[in-house]
């Protein structure tokens, strides 16, 4: 092996530890107030006092239940609705149109019409980020059925394939590189609605947890929570592209 | 009528408002279990007629029925195989062949069983599990004949399904078909718009018109099955076969002028009409057109081996400038053909490699020219450079082998199959051969070449005097032609890919292109009685010309 890579692997291991000395330093020296930036030894030992109580579990639990409940059916609702505006002119006229004057909006903005309209429990959360995931996806589903290489259609047609057959085998295989790269955008806007309707009004959950940390003055807490929210954010969507490679090996050189 | 397999009434089919006719008038019939191949140049409408047979397209008027049953939409009783994107490259091989089957309604079990024997049959045993896209081109199209004879539908439909793969692999697939044919027999209507190909596999070749499509002849092919590709060479199929030509050639220089005739209406006259013999001393010409056509001066490029053509084109106003060996000028000027010469060029070798030789099997010790006498020598047309320094290089024989004209994208399959001794090829198909398909250079003919210049751009009176500016600026251009196709051999391979349509072995090849501004008078004496002294006069360039493969047989 080269000198180079040598040095690019240590300082790939290295990089992480000398960030979290770097701010365990900063934080020691005082030089701002440690209350507002604690230590990440502080945040560790708060962490694992969250983990060993149930405390982070529960909470982790209630925002991903929160999270697969919306993102499973606004991606389902997503690709269904893509396959429709994107194989019929008339649902592209009608639908489409529709839904392209609500999606520009940014989906953040619909909580408080969602609290409004379905109070501060759990069918609030779903739906803001059923709200959030269903655009991308019905866009990418759109755009993929579009696209179709004509002769695929053709050739299933000219074996007699039913439409259902046409469905599952043509226009949803041929439509998921783009059908996944729109998935994978999806898992970021998930977490993005999920925090926002948390934050907004819950009783559980890991951005609600880090709202009343705020209240309570509990910075180290807020940060234990938000490196949960991060692991699991990257869990999913690295989980998610694992699953598309190993399902699905032959849009390998297409999903990202 | 009922009794045909397929029948096509009056079919036209117009597109956008009647503004593009794509087919006109077209009526044929196919017989149950006939072979019939729908031959035509690019872009005369043969894939629209399949299409229309296929049920995807609506045709503006006309009837088409499969055994007495009109058509109206796609429909399993009749499959299909496209050049591109035939498989479903998210399904392997095997579910590929499995799926209509599976349509049909025939169970998982049979359905496996079935296609492992047809992919079996095709040579892909063990490739079952691959995914289209690890398969070559070659391999995708067996899975494609695989999965089409696996669902059997009534009438095959092929559409160009070889068109994209290389020579050899294509040679291949058709002498699969053809054996899987043989056995099976069904009803196929194969489109292509190579004749060999329809002439090979087909019982019945139905020849169309540049667009608007229309059969314009149809015969059945006098050839015996079972076939081979040898079967191309057999003497009844000569008469045949040069009359497809002449049909086809005819066919494609009229499509040619429609889209030249298209352009001149379109363009207020910056733009000039080039044409050009397919060999390396077009390059600079190539490279200086690739130039303009980022400025005002728009270039159509026309590709035609052969340089008599070119000069019926010049002279007759429909090319403002074509490209061949001054031999050719030589010849049509004494046929009595007007014309200028407004500049040349040289080609030499600087380093390894010859620019022309006679080439042949390893090890066929051919090192003698002697040794060629009564065989048969392939070259790249008559009245060209190349039969002139054959015949040099025969002179001191007294004698000549037999010469045979071939395309040079065939001198590979002529060698191979024996059809020819020996070719005479210059670069890049010399490299090409000696390089990278284990034939070997026995005679280097770069001795006999006559002084420059070797290759000349021949423009009408006409032309030289209305398209100055434009004809100029293209000249001007040449001259950097040479200089950036000397420059590097990147330039060089990339020209002549994709304007010769070979991709060039990694041959190190380096030769120079010499500018030549003054062709003088005493170029063209001097040309004149090197070609006198060979025998060459216009009569043999003329007469070997009109009759292409007679020498053959």
């Amino acid at each position: 092996m080269s000198g180079v890579g040598v040095r690019i692997i240590a300082f790939r291991v290295l990089a992480v530890p000398i960030c979290l000395i770097i701010w365990e330093l900063v934080s020691r020296s005082a030089l701002y107030n440690p209350q507002l930036f604690p230590a990440p030894s502080q945040v560790l030992v708060t962490l694992w006092g969250d983990l060993r109580s149930g405390l982070v579990l529960s909470d982790a639990r209630a925002s991903l239940s929160r999270v697969a409940v919306g993102y499973l059916s606004g991606a389902l609702a997503g690709i269904a609705f893509g396959l429709l505006t994107g194989r019929s002119d008339m649902a592209r006229a009608t639908v489409g149109q529709v839904f392209q004057l609500i999606r520009p909006i940014p989906p953040i903005s619909f909580v408080p019409i969602a609290i409004l309209w379905f109070g501060l429990g759990e069918f609030a959360k779903y739906f803001l980020v059923f709200f959030g995931v269903f655009f991308p996806v019905w866009i990418s589903a759109h755009l993929g059925v579009n696209h179709i290489e004509r002769s695929y259609i053709w050739t299933a047609q000219s074996m007699g394939a039913s439409r259902w057959s046409q469905i599952f085998n043509v226009y949803l295989p041929a439509a998921a590189p783009l059908i996944f790269a729109g998935l994978r955008v999806a898992v970021a806007t998930s977490f993005f609605c999920l925090v926002a309707a948390e934050i907004a009004g819950a009783s559980s959950g890991l951005a609600f947890r880090i709202e009343i940390s705020h209240l309570a003055f509990r910075v180290e807490r807020m940060f234990a929570n938000l490196i949960v929210l991060g692991i699991l954010s990257a869990a999913a969507d690295q989980g998610l592209a694992f699953g598309i490679r190993k399902l699905f090996p032959w849009a390998q050189e297409r999903a990202p | 009528m009922g009794d045909d397999a397929l029948s096509v009434v009056n079919v036209s089919l117009e597109y956008g408002a009647a503004e593009f006719r794509a087919l006109r008038e077209v009526s044929f019939s196919i017989n149950d279990s006939e072979f019939a191949a729908l031959l035509g140049p690019s872009g005369c409408g043969k894939s629209s007629l399949l299409s229309v047979i296929a049920g995807f397209v609506r045709p503006s008027q006309g009837l088409i029925s499969a055994f007495g049953r009109p058509i109206v939409r796609p429909g399993p009783d009749r499959g299909i195989v496209f050049q591109h994107h035939s498989l479903f490259p998210w399904k392997s091989a095997l579910e590929n062949v499995i799926y209509p089957l599976q349509c049909k309604g025939i169970d998982r079990t049979t359905a496996h069983e079935q296609a492992m024997i047809w992919l079996t049959e095709v040579g892909l045993e063990g490739f079952e599990h691959f995914y289209p896209g690890a398969l070559s081109g070659g391999m995708q199209q067996r899975v494609a004949l695989a999965r089409l004879f696996a669902a059997d539908p009534k009438i095959f439909l092929l559409d160009e399904p070889f068109g994209a793969l290389d020579a050899y692999t294509k040679l291949q697939m058709q002498e699969l078909l053809l054996r899987i044919w043989e056995k099976h027999r069904r009803t196929v209507l194969f489109v292509t718009h190579d004749t060999e190909e329809a002439l090979l596999l087909a019982d019945r070749v139905l020849i169309m018109s540049a667009a608007p499509g229309t059969i314009v002849e149809q015969f059945a092919v006098p050839l015996r099955r079972p076939r081979s590709v040898a079967a191309l060479f057999a003497p009844e199929i000569v008469a045949v076969r040069q009359h497809v030509l002449s049909l086809m050639q005819q066919e494609h220089r009229k499509r040619i002028l429609f889209n030249l005739g298209e352009t001149k209406k379109l363009d207020s006259g910056r733009n000039l009409r080039l044409g050009y013999v397919s060999d390396i001393a077009a390059l600079p010409l190539l490279a200086a057109s690739k130039k303009l056509a980022d400025r005002a001066v728009r270039p159509e490029l026309v590709m035609e081996p052969n340089g008599d053509v070119i000069i019926e084109e010049v002279t007759s106003g429909r090319l403002d400038l074509g490209e061949v060996s001054l031999v050719a000028a030589v010849l049509a000027a004494q046929r009595g053909k007007r014309f200028r010469i407004v500049s040349g060029w040289g080609a030499l070798n600087a380093s390894s490699g010859n620019l022309m030789a006679i080439c042949s099997p390893q090890g066929s010790a051919n090192a003698h020219l002697g040794s060629l006498l009564g065989k048969r020598l392939g070259l790249n047309g008559f009245g060209t450079l190349s039969e002139f320094l054959v015949r040099r290089a025969f002179q001191d024989q007294g004698q000549m082998p037999q010469l045979v004209s071939l395309r040079p994208e065939t001198f590979r399959f002529a060698l191979e199959q024996r059809v020819v001794e020996a070719v005479a090829a210059i670069d890049p198909w010399l490299g090409l051969l000696c390089d990278t398909s284990g034939f070997e250079e026995v005679r280097s003919l770069d001795a006999y070449l006559p002084p420059d210049p070797l290759f000349v751009l021949v423009a009408s009176e006409e032309a030289v005097r209305s398209r100055k500016p434009a004809l100029t600026e293209l000249l001007s251009e040449c001259q950097t032609g040479w200089a950036r196709v000397q420059s590097s051999v990147e330039v060089r391979n990339q020209l002549i890919d994709e304007f010769l349509g070979v991709t060039p072995p990694e041959f190190s090849r380096a030769f120079t292109l010499r500018p030549c501004d003054a062709v003088t008078v005493d170029d063209l004496e001097t040309l004149k009685d090197l070609l006198g002294r060979v025998g060459m006069t216009k009569e043999t360039a003329r007469l070997d010309c009109s009759s292409l493969l007679h020498l053959l047989y």
